[in-house]
């Protein structure tokens, strides 16, 4: 059986005032429970297509339909409801006095009882590792500890879908791990705007190559096998997967260029036994 | 340390009273200091706003920080006073400004800002106006960060400031400096709105924070009451002591 399609984009395009085209004739379909990586280099309309899905752009052609009902400016907040979105700069989101508030701000604004609401901020905060900042105040926070906060601020919301934007820019090396432990241990579907290949590896099963248009629609084992994309999407493969493309030339071997450092690790044990 | 208004709140011993009754008896009382004279009565309420100070078990510098910032208005308006009016009026005017102040910041200090918006709320101030204190209070540090950076990168090419305020080159720097902060402001403003939607924000926000009246809140109303009375009668010459 197909899976239902959760988001569906027919043909859209979308234009900046004063006639920046952001997107032109773009058509993807992202299915229940998916994991798709939007991937581009800056400039590529990441960002605006997210703003597509989460009803907050509309599109000037083509139609975006979010879990089955069309997104337009009227009834956008029935939309918003069924999206998580995840912005760039926690300090754009994570906007209350306090970190258990921010986290309610969702539950709240869908008219949930007070119980219901403690419930749901309690559960959030722990699936996102943030109990222990319920009582701080976000301005200071560390950058990794506002990025939990706002995954713990969609989570409350217990939205079918998750749009991510960019969302271990900025972290340090162990921001970036906890952030994708968090992620990864979800099950809602995700549409992760990146350019950070290794991000896009580790946590979708598609990518979607995004330049104004789709370049690319596949699974990210194919995508790997196409470097003339990557190339025209100003794109460049993690350095452990470069280095074991220049390993398999070297010895002349065969294998597929491993998505991460783990996969890596295990082609040159097998190699050397 | 935590820097942020709340830090003293939750330790006080004031802050288990129902913040309604607190913010009103606050504004009873300071409204009747302003309307005081003589120094015979402002000198009980004083004393009464030193002895919250002293159970409100809020640290005396935090307090006195928040004093210093009002010092120069009160300073300010005692001199005039005394230049026009003489020395009583002048120290009755010091006394008038410094209890009030010392109330209101006894107030505030001892309640969780949200608290302080909820029951602003409550007193039907309008909805945008507690929004842009809630939302000024959040994004006025994120703000003085993007400030300091702006500096630093200034200073790393090699800006000095001028050597004084007719430096035309220099007050162009730090005009355009300006400049690209309100942008910057903005377009942070536009982003959060954005972000504010994506969750569900129609203009209202929304809290669980339920106030409770309880029998310790009548008995710090009737404590403000009596002194109230007391500082009330002495100002209108009916002595109740001598």
């Amino acid at each position: 059986m197909v899976p239902l399609a959760v988001i569906s984009l027919k043909n859209v395009r979308f234009e900046y005032p004063g006639r920046h085209l952001a997107l032109d004739d773009v058509s993807l379909e992202v299915a229940e429970g998916e994991r798709v990586a939007l991937i581009g280099p800056n400039g590529a309309g990441k960002s605006t297509l997210l703003h597509l899905m989460a009803a907050l752009d509309f599109p000037q052609a083509g139609e975006v339909i979010v879990a089955g009902r069309k997104v337009e400016r009227k009834g956008a907040a029935e939309t918003r409801k069924q999206v998580g979105f995840l912005f760039q700069d926690p300090d754009d989101q994570v906007f209350m006095p306090s970190v258990w508030e921010d986290v309610a701000f969702g539950p709240l604004n869908m008219g949930l009882p007070e119980e219901e609401v403690r419930h749901r901020v309690e559960k959030a905060l722990e699936e996102s590792g943030a109990s222990h900042l319920s009582k701080r105040v976000p301005q200071n926070l560390s950058l990794g500890e506002k990025k939990r906060v706002a995954v713990a601020g969609l989570l409350s919301m217990s939205p079918p879908v998750l749009l991510l934007d960019e969302p271990t820019a900025n972290l340090d090396p162990q921001g970036r791990r906890d952030l994708l432990n968090i992620l990864s241990g979800l099950k809602q579907s995700m549409v992760i705007a990146t350019h950070d290949l290794a991000l896009a590896f580790e946590l979708a099963d598609r990518a979607v190559v995004l330049n104004k248009k789709v370049l690319f629609d596949g699974s990210i084992h194919e995508l790997v096998k196409m470097p003339e994309v990557l190339k025209e999407a100003n794109l460049e493969l993690p350095s452990f997967s470069r280095l074991m493309m220049m390993y398999r030339q070297h010895v002349g071997a065969d294998f597929e260029p491993p998505l991460t450092v783990e996969e890596a690790f295990e082609l040159l044990k097998d190699h050397r036994s | 340390m935590e820097q942020h208004v709340d830090r003293f709140a939750g330790d006080s011993w004031l802050s288990s009273f129902d913040p309604r009754v607190k913010m009103l008896c606050v504004f009873a009382l300071a409204v009747l200091v302003a309307t005081l004279t003589q120094v015979g009565a402002l000198l009980p309420v004083l004393l009464f706003a030193l002895g919250l100070v002293m159970v409100s078990r809020i640290p005396f510098l935090h307090l006195a920080k928040g004093y210093a910032l009002a010092f120069p208005f009160v300073l300010f308006a005692s001199l005039t006073m005394l230049f026009t009016s003489g020395g009583e009026n002048a120290l009755a005017m010091g006394l008038r400004v410094s209890t009030s102040v010392l109330l209101l910041l006894v107030m505030v200090s001892s309640t969780p800002f949200m608290d302080v918006l909820w029951t602003l709320r409550w007193f039907r101030m309008p909805m945008i106006l507690s929004n842009m204190i809630m939302f000024t209070y959040r994004f006025i540090f994120v703000m003085l960060d993007e400030s300091e950076r702006m500096r630093l990168a200034r200073r790393s090419r090699g800006f000095k400031g001028g050597r004084s305020l007719l430096d035309r080159e220099a007050f162009k720097v730090l005009s355009n400096t300006i400049g690209m902060l309100f942008l910057r402001s903005y377009r942070r403003a536009s982003r959060v709105y954005v972000a504010l939607l994506s969750r569900g924000y129609d203009g209202t926000i929304r809290g669980v924070t339920s106030f409770r009246l309880r029998g310790r809140d009548a008995a710090f109303s009737l404590a403000f009451v009596i002194i109230g009375t007391l500082t009330l009668s002495r100002q209108m010459g009916w002595y109740l002591w001598p």
